[in-house]
Formats: structure tokens, sequence, C-alpha cells
């Protein structure tokens, strides 16, 4: 997916780029995507600079819910397969081979665990982002992540700030 | 979030509070909008003799004008887009059936819905979902033709989801029908071919194929006795003069 577009710059994307934000001149443009790998349909939603109320911040214990959920996958299976090829060692013919093909694939499974586990450890841990108007609160689904939340929350805070003096004055 | 109010004391800079709702600490920043009360819209008022009156509410006097369509609107006829002031006919002629990209509020992605039409089938279903893919090809192709020049969203997304569904699509038709082509034709042969051997059969050419007769009746085969040759006396010989005519 591209960075820039017109006048609009990503500050973030979501999962397989399914949603993303978008700073224009004007506005913040959220793209909210329908679908899981690919999306089916896209919604866009826009909120001028200079009236957007608030932006809140929160951590949620979703990431750290996932690590052990992985975690756990890695473990479980990898001490599942080491007792397989433990038990294989005692075996002979067919069903020491049906045995280490079950370790392997345990081994496998414990591996994708463990990628996972990485790859979430890696991102950092989950937040909720909302934005406020006059009419609506919405969760933006591309700032999951507290790090990236903080970053656009900090660059969007001066420029937020200066469209809304220059329109007072 | 719990939608509780929290008490905030700056303005455009970061805060911490504790919502006692959630429970949890909120990082906040509020911008001055916050403060300001929304935009009243006036009423519209009664239209006077030798006023301009709203194209849409007869009664009610104009105060702007459309700068789309250039009729006089009154304001609750009239819609603020992107700095220009509208009435309710041309926007929704601008985003609906114009499809104007930057009026557009939603949009269905026709390459990607064509890709996971093909591509779905064999995650849910890793091998037997070829035959489900194989269905949905033509479908796929038909949105990859179909919409091949309609928008593909407001962030602009290259062309290759919508070639590769379309690539996907023809392979899929190919690689089938030639599939179910090859056993047709797999089967013809067979036919050709003939009656599959049974075991007994075979075990008569067990002595090669160089003793099956040729055209002019010589060589090959064990030779079969005449009845005449055999002797009376033997079993093989009666039973051959009684099947005799």
């Amino acid at each position: 997916m591209k960075r820039h577009f017109d006048d609009y710059t990503r500050l973030a994307r979501g999962l397989f780029g399914v949603s993303s934000l978008w700073l224009g001149p004007r506005d913040l443009l959220y793209v909210r995507g329908s679908g899981v790998l690919l999306a089916y349909a896209e919604q866009y939603l826009r909120f001028e600079l200079d009236r957007i109320q608030s932006a809140s911040v929160v951590r949620t214990r979703t990431g750290m819910v996932l690590n052990l959920l992985y975690g756990s996958l890695a473990l479980v299976f990898g001490g599942l397969g080491g007792v397989l090829l433990w038990q294989a060692g005692g075996q002979a013919g067919g069903a020491r081979v049906f045995l280490q093909i079950l370790a392997g694939t345990s081994a496998v499974v414990s591996l994708l665990g463990l990628a996972l586990l990485a790859v979430n450890w890696a991102l950092g841990p989950t937040c909720l982002f909302q934005l406020q108007t006059a009419t609506r609160i919405e969760r933006l689904r591309p700032l999951r992540r507290l790090r990236p939340a903080r970053r656009v929350l900090a660059q969007l805070s001066p420029l937020l700030l200066a469209a809304q003096e220059n329109r007072n004055q | 979030m719990c939608a509780l109010p929290l008490f905030l004391s700056a303005r455009g800079a970061e805060e911490t509070v504790f919502c006692s709702g959630c429970r949890r600490d909120v990082a906040v920043v509020a911008w001055p909008a916050l403060e300001r009360s929304p935009a009243r819209v006036p009423l519209p008022q009664a239209v006077l003799a030798g006023e301009a009156a709203c194209f849409s509410c007869a009664d009610k006097a104009a105060t702007g004008v459309c700068e789309g369509c250039g009729c006089f609107t009154c304001p609750a006829c009239e819609a603020e887009w992107f700095g220009e002031k509208l009435c309710l006919t041309c926007l929704h002629a601008r985003r609906e059936v114009n499809a104007d990209p930057r009026f557009s509020h939603r949009l269905l992605l026709h390459d990607n819905i064509a890709l996971l039409l093909l591509l779905l089938p064999l995650l849910v279903i890793p091998v037997y979902g070829v035959f489900f893919s194989f269905l949905a090809s033509p479908f796929a192709l038909f949105l990859v033709i179909r919409h091949r020049r309609a928008p593909r969203g407001l962030p602009p997304r290259g062309p290759w989801r919508l070639l590769l569904a379309g690539t996907l699509a023809v392979l899929l038709m190919l690689g089938v029908a030639g599939g179910i082509g090859t056993a047709i034709y797999a089967l013809a042969r067979l036919d050709d071919v003939g009656p599959i051997p049974e075991p007994g059969m075979i075990e008569e050419f067990e002595g090669g194929f160089d003793d099956v007769p040729d055209e002019s009746g010589e060589g090959g085969g064990p030779e079969v006795p005449d009845a005449s040759d055999l002797p009376s006396s033997s079993p093989e010989a009666g039973e051959l003069k009684e099947e005799a005519p």
C-alpha cells in the first residue's frame, strides 16, 4: 500500500492493511475495511482537524493474553513433541516412524507458536485509541498497539492545536 | 471504554487520568474544540414578497446559492462539504450517482472479492477446496472483467490484485477443464483397448505373444489335438466325439 496519495500521508495501518489512517491538509481520513485477510469493502470516515475534540489511549490486556496463548501453544506442543520423540526411541518399525511424524508435526506447531509469540512481543502492548468529535466517538482500529498510537498522538496534537487556534482567530 | 466523564485541566497536552469506571489509566489529549459550542444553523425564515425563495421549500427565504447547480437554498437545504456549499440534490448526485471519490463514503472492493472467492476455499479446505475455487472461478472472472475500470478505493491500490484474480481464475478453469478432458480421453482409450483380461486369460499367454497365430494360421499357440488323432480309449476323445454334431 502506498504511503502518500493526493495530499494525504499514511499515519498508520492495521493488520494486513485492512484499515488505515491518513492525514490530509484539512482532515483525518479513517479507512475502515471490512474483512479478515483482504477487505471486501471500505468505509471512509473523515474527521475535520478543527472539529476533533479529544483523543484517548488506554492500554489493554489483549497483548498479554495473546502472549500467554502463543507461549502455551509453543510450550505444550514442544513438550508433546519431546515426549513423542522419547517414546519413539523405544519403538521399532512402523510405530517408530508414526511417532516420529507426530513429533515432527508437534514441533512445527510449537515453532509456529514461538514465531507468533515473537511477533506479538515485538509489536508491543495493545491499546484502544478513540477519537471524539461533537457527534461521535470512533475507535481507530489501525492503532491497536501502544507504540504507534503514542506516536500518532504526538504527531497529531500540535497539528490539531494549530488548526483549532486558527479557527478561533 | 466506559463513557464516564473525565476531568481534564490542560488543552493540547497529554494528560493521564484514572478512570473510575474502567479502573485504568487513560492518556487523554483534549483540544479547544471540546469547549466550543457546536455551530448552530439558523432556522429558515418565511419568504416575503419580492424575496427569492428556496428552490426546494417554496415558502422559505433563500439565504444561499448552490455551488453545484446554482439554485437558491435556505439554511435547511444547504450542506457544506470540503468548502463547497451544495444543495442536497447536488450532494446526493456527487456521493451516490457520480461516485466522486472525494464524496464517497463506502466502496466495494471487487478485486479483493474476486481474489477471496478463489483463495478462501483453498485456505478453508486445503486440497478439496480446489473444486470450490473452480466453481467460483467464472464468477471471479466476471467480476474482474465487469469491474476492471471501477475505482479501487480512495487510497490508490495497484492493479495486481485484479490481475492475480483474473490469471488465477483462467488458470483454474483451464487446469480443471484440461484435467477433465484428459480423464475423458483416457477413458475413451480404455474402451479401445477392450476389456481387462482375467487372470485365467493371462495364464494362457504366459508362453509369450509369439505363440499367437498369425493371419496365415501358421505358428503360435499350443496345438489342439484333433479328435480323430486321439486314441479311442482316452477319456478326452470320448468327450470330444460326444460334443461333435
